[in-house]
């Protein structure tokens, strides 16, 4: 596993003030935040902010809306009504095309499932965000090998994913997420379809990432996920932020 | 047996857009497989049916004029005899012939030279023998009016008959108020018995038990002066409508291997795409037997009603086809599609539905029930995993790399796709490549594209009216003159052509074998003549006309107007008719000179003209064997479309979380379509390819089998492969058709929700 130390000094370490935002109080801001589905309301007025660098969980039962919110700050849902600002874009406002473009700039996710291509190698399933994006080929190569190797997965940049093991696929996971250098980074479940270990070990890289200054949002079931990396709990219940807790 | 039943109904409404494109395609399938192969049937055997229908007389007898009536009507009852017609009176009268060639005016109609035998026959439609049928106009109702065969007139097409008179040189003339269908071509026109006076014999018809029995059986020791047994009718009749047989074959193969394939694919693609559904339906206790069962009636429902409906259309099309292709073919009475094939068709879709059905649905219900509960949301072992490297390792934009490896995940599917557009291509080749032919044929016939007008009468044109070459407008004037004549060994009469000047001129002839014309004593003449004299190029025949007579040399084989016809010198020609005189002009015009107005200035001069396109275009014939060519490439192409379609559905169905997972990294709906678009546009390439040079070679081994029965011969430029760009241009029909087919689709490829697909884990 690697140390927060070979972040820093790495390719992946964010210059000093972001190169995407520009400098602000409030990577994400969520106002009275609604979604509806049917008469069914998964969100009921959701009111939150997150800071540049913060790490932030999410918790809470299944079905309180947890995943909804992280779906809505990702421009994969839209809100009934409410507004989502990231990086000081309000993203409720944008077509499809522009929330695809700001997936591509803004932010990464990792998924409990990994949602990895099962068809591309690890290695292309990596770069393939930076091709999305535009990035030449061998460049956007260049930065995928530097992240498996700093992720400790360089070995199996050929395998297929039906190879690796849970701890392996989430880190894969992870270093695609990373690839495009997002502001934020947004997790739903990291830990939930793995061992204890190899949940450890995702505890480790998001922690490590937080101290680099890489801002959170994660969504989980698992306390000690919450407990290691989150500056902030918030729990959700029935769609409304029931408490929200500093660490 | 319940359960099994009312789960598959609710499977059938969930699935509404997968049942309605099983449906679709059994429907369109079902409809060009009926019309196909209903054609082919009815085409094959109309006469025989047509026959019966109006019994139609196996043996026509023309006894002499001075046998009693009444021993006449008494061979009606000779052992053998089902039923006579008649005694009918016979009158034999001559079309003038030679030397001045008669001409159409706007009251007068002229045929050939030769005798036309009329009989004396009151409309009977209750007939026992050879119930005639009046296709246009009326019955005869007053003495001086005649009704003419359908068959006799068919030789002049593009003559209007009706209301014109017909002179004859015994001084009698007659005017044509009806055209007439005799199944059994007993005569060439029909008129009141009573206005024929002077009887040249008399007509009986026999239907017998045994249709090639001998004229002495039933006529006996009577004096016979003519005979003609139904096979006579039967060969004339269906030559021609044989010439469609190969082509209804070859395209009612490729539609129903498409149908085939197509029907393969949906199914099988239904029961691929239900892993999970089946996985639940175990977990409920449902048994393998079951599970199959399911799967079969899911199937086989909507598969039945789409092809009852398709079943339903095919004979609505083949019935107005058959129709008019009874009409034009001169065939009595085309009826629809036998109810053999549609149930033949009926079973051999339920039996395609069962097999393709069947491998699948046994797989689904032998699969364990949390391996299938899990499908889609374990990960898959990677299909075509070289291509997709090598792919992604190319320049190419990544959006086309993932929709080019795309295909290569399921290659049983991209298979079928890519069989499937390959015949749709092939058929659109074929018939583009018929028509072309068709087209050409034509062309080469009327030779329209070498002189626009005819004059074939200047007799009107008064002493100082403008010499045609010298009238602005005129670039190239041919004279000559068209002439009967008798060939031997041929049977009928001839027509041969002569032109004034320069021999070596080919008057916009295309010439298929041989050489052209250098001097005296040469013919070229038309297949259908060197097909009739049982001679080959190089053999001499010998051609006569009022008691003289000329061997000439063929020398070559050409195009001709007219069936049985033959060019040749002037100087050739004089030798049979020593006062030849020019009968015709064939007018070039100068590019730009209208020809309309052109013709007006010369009939104003009272020259008789007639446009190029009047005497030859289109025969009905070939305006419905268009249409038929239309209706089955649409036919093969919309099904080959219908297959992309569905491809494209179950590869979204399939690939929702691929899309989604795309989309989370951002990838644009513009892209995602844009990867749907590019992997059906490589199938439909890949099938371009392959359905071309399958449709060039349909086209040259079928053009000439339908050519042949009709006495064709095609050069080869008519068959040969397609020249620059026409090929490019089917291959990337391939494409047109899969991008045509993938288009809806991946609109909802597009706009899948990204939420949604990843949440379906």
């Amino acid at each position: 596993m690697t140390d927060a130390r070979t972040y820093i000094q790495g390719p992946t370490r964010r210059p000093s003030g972001s190169p995407y935002l520009r400098p602000m109080e409030t990577m994400v801001r969520l106002r009275n935040v609604r979604k509806e589905y049917g008469e069914t309301a998964a969100l009921a007025g959701v009111t939150l902010d997150i800071r540049p660098g913060e790490a932030v969980a999410v918790m809470g039962p299944s079905g309180s809306g947890k995943s909804t919110l992280l779906n809505m700050v990702a421009g994969l849902d839209r809100p009934t009504s409410g507004e989502v600002v990231v990086g000081g874009e309000e993203i409720t406002a944008m077509g499809e095309a522009a929330l695809a473009r700001y997936r591509r700039r803004r932010i990464g996710m990792v998924f409990q499932f990994f949602n990895l291509l099962d068809d591309l190698p690890v290695l292309e399933n990596v770069t393939l965000a930076a091709q999305l994006l535009g990035t030449p080929r061998r460049q956007a190569l260049t930065r995928a090998m530097e992240l498996l190797e700093e992720l400790g997965i360089a070995d199996r940049r050929n395998a297929y994913p039906v190879t690796l093991s849970g701890g392996e696929r989430q880190r894969v996971g992870v270093a695609r997420a990373l690839m495009n250098r997002p502001a934020l980074l947004l997790a739903d479940e990291p830990t939930g379809a793995l061992d204890t270990r190899s949940g450890d070990q995702v505890i480790d890289l998001l922690l490590d990432l937080n101290q680099i200054g890489q801002t959170l949002l994660i969504v989980t079931h698992d306390q000690r996920l919450a407990a290691r990396c989150a500056d902030r709990v918030v729990e959700v219940e029935d769609g409304r932020i029931a408490t929200e807790a500093a660490r | 047996m319940r359960a099994v039943w009312r789960t598959a109904r609710f499977a059938i409404r969930r699935r509404r857009l997968q049942t309605s494109i099983l449906g679709a395609v059994l429907m369109i399938s079902t409809a060009t497989a009926v019309l196909a192969v209903g054609l082919l049937v009815t085409v094959d055997g109309p006469f025989d049916r047509a026959f019966k229908q109006v019994a139609g007389a196996h043996l026509t007898v023309i006894y002499d004029a001075d046998t009693a009536p009444d021993r006449l009507a008494g061979t009606g009852t000779s052992p053998g005899v089902i039923a006579a017609g008649g005694p009918y009176p016979v009158m034999t009268v001559n079309v003038p012939d030679g030397a001045e060639e008669p001409v159409p005016d706007d009251q007068s109609i002229a045929f050939l030279p030769g005798p036309l035998t009329v009989v004396g026959r009151t409309a009977d439609d209750a007939a026992r023998v050879d119930r005639l049928t009046l296709t246009r106009g009326r019955w005869p109702s007053a003495p001086g009016e005649v009704a003419l065969s359908s068959t006799f007139l068919s030789r002049f097409h593009g003559f209007d008959t009706l209301g014109k008179t017909v002179r004859f040189t015994e001084g009698r003339s007659l005017k044509v108020v009806g055209v007439v269908r005799s199944v059994t071509a007993s005569a060439q026109g029909w008129v009141l018995p009573a206005d024929i006076t002077a009887p040249t014999g008399y007509q009986m018809l026999y239907r017998l038990t045994d249709p090639d029995a001998p004229v002495s059986s039933v006529a006996g020791d009577l004096p016979v002066a003519g005979s003609q047994n139904y096979t006579v009718a039967r060969l004339a009749a269906t030559e021609r409508a044989k010439t469609a047989i190969p082509f209804l074959v070859a395209f009612g193969a490729a539609g129903l291997l498409v149908a085939v394939l197509i029907i393969g694919n949906v199914v099988s693609g239904a029961v691929v795409s239900g892993f999970r559904h089946i996985g639940v339906l175990k977990a409920l206790g449902f048994t393998p037997a079951q599970v199959t069962g399911v799967y079969l009636v899911m199937i086989a429902v909507p598969g039945m009603l789409g092809s009852l409906v398709g079943i339903v259309i095919g004979n609505l099309l083949a019935g107005a086809i058959t129709s008019t292709l009874g009409d034009s073919l001169d065939l009595p009475a085309a009826s629809g599609v036998s109810v053999w094939v549609d149930l033949g068709a009926l079973l051999g879709v339920l039996t395609v539905i069962v097999v393709t059905a069947l491998v699948p649905a046994v797989r689904a219900g032998r699969i364990p029930a949390a391996v299938a509960v899990s499908a889609g949301s374990a990960p898959r072992r990677g299909r075509g995993l070289r291509v997709q490297r090598a792919l992604a390792m190319t320049r190419l934009p990544r959006t086309v790399s993932l929709g080019l490896g795309l295909p290569f995940a399921r290659p049983g599917r991209t298979l079928l796709t890519i069989s499937a557009v390959a015949l749709g291509v092939a058929a659109v080749t074929f018939a583009v490549g018929l028509n072309r032919t068709i087209f050409a044929y034509n062309d080469d016939g009327t030779r329209a594209s070498s002189y626009q007008l005819d004059v074939i009468d200047r007799r009107g044109a008064g002493p100082g009216t403008v010499p045609i070459a010298d009238r602005p407008g005129t670039a190239k004037v041919g004279s000559g003159s068209r002439q009967t004549v008798g060939v031997t060994g041929v049977e009928g009469p001839v027509q041969m052509k002569a032109y004034e000047g320069d021999v070596t001129d080919r008057h916009g002839h295309r010439l298929i074998k041989g050489r052209w014309l250098t001097g005296p004593g040469e013919a070229v003449v038309g297949a259908p003549l060197l097909r009739a004299s049982g001679t080959r190029v190089g053999d001499v025949i010998g051609v006569e006309a009022g008691g003289r007579s000329v061997p000439l040399k063929i020398v070559g084989l050409a195009i001709l107007e007219s069936d049985n016809a033959l060019l040749t010198s002037w100087a050739s020609a004089t030798q049979i008719f020593p006062s030849l005189r020019v009968t015709i002009m064939e007018i070039t015009l100068k590019p730009g000179t209208s020809v309309s107005a052109y013709d007006a200035a010369l009939k104003a001069d009272g020259y008789h003209t007639e446009a190029t396109g009047d005497h030859g275009g289109q025969e009905g014939g070939e305006v419905v064997l268009l249409a038929l060519i239309a209706a089955l490439t649409l036919g093969i192409a919309a099904v080959a479309g219908l297959g992309v379609f569905n491809t494209v559905v179950l590869n979204t169905h399939d690939r929702a979380r691929d899309f989604g997972i795309l989309k989370s990294l951002g990838a644009t709906p513009r892209q995602v379509l844009s990867i749907v678009v590019v992997s059906m546009a490589a199938l439909g390439l890949a099938g371009g390819l392959i359905g071309l040079p399958l449709g060039t070679l349909a086209r040259a081994v079928v053009l000439p089998k339908m050519a042949e029965p009709g006495g064709v011969l095609l050069p080869y430029t008519f068959t040969e492969i397609y020249p620059w760009p026409w090929p490019a241009g089917f291959a990337l029909a391939g494409p047109a058709i899969a991008v045509l087919g993938s288009l809806v689709p991946a609109g909802w490829a597009a706009r899948i929700k990204t939420a949604s697909a990843l949440r379906s884990e």
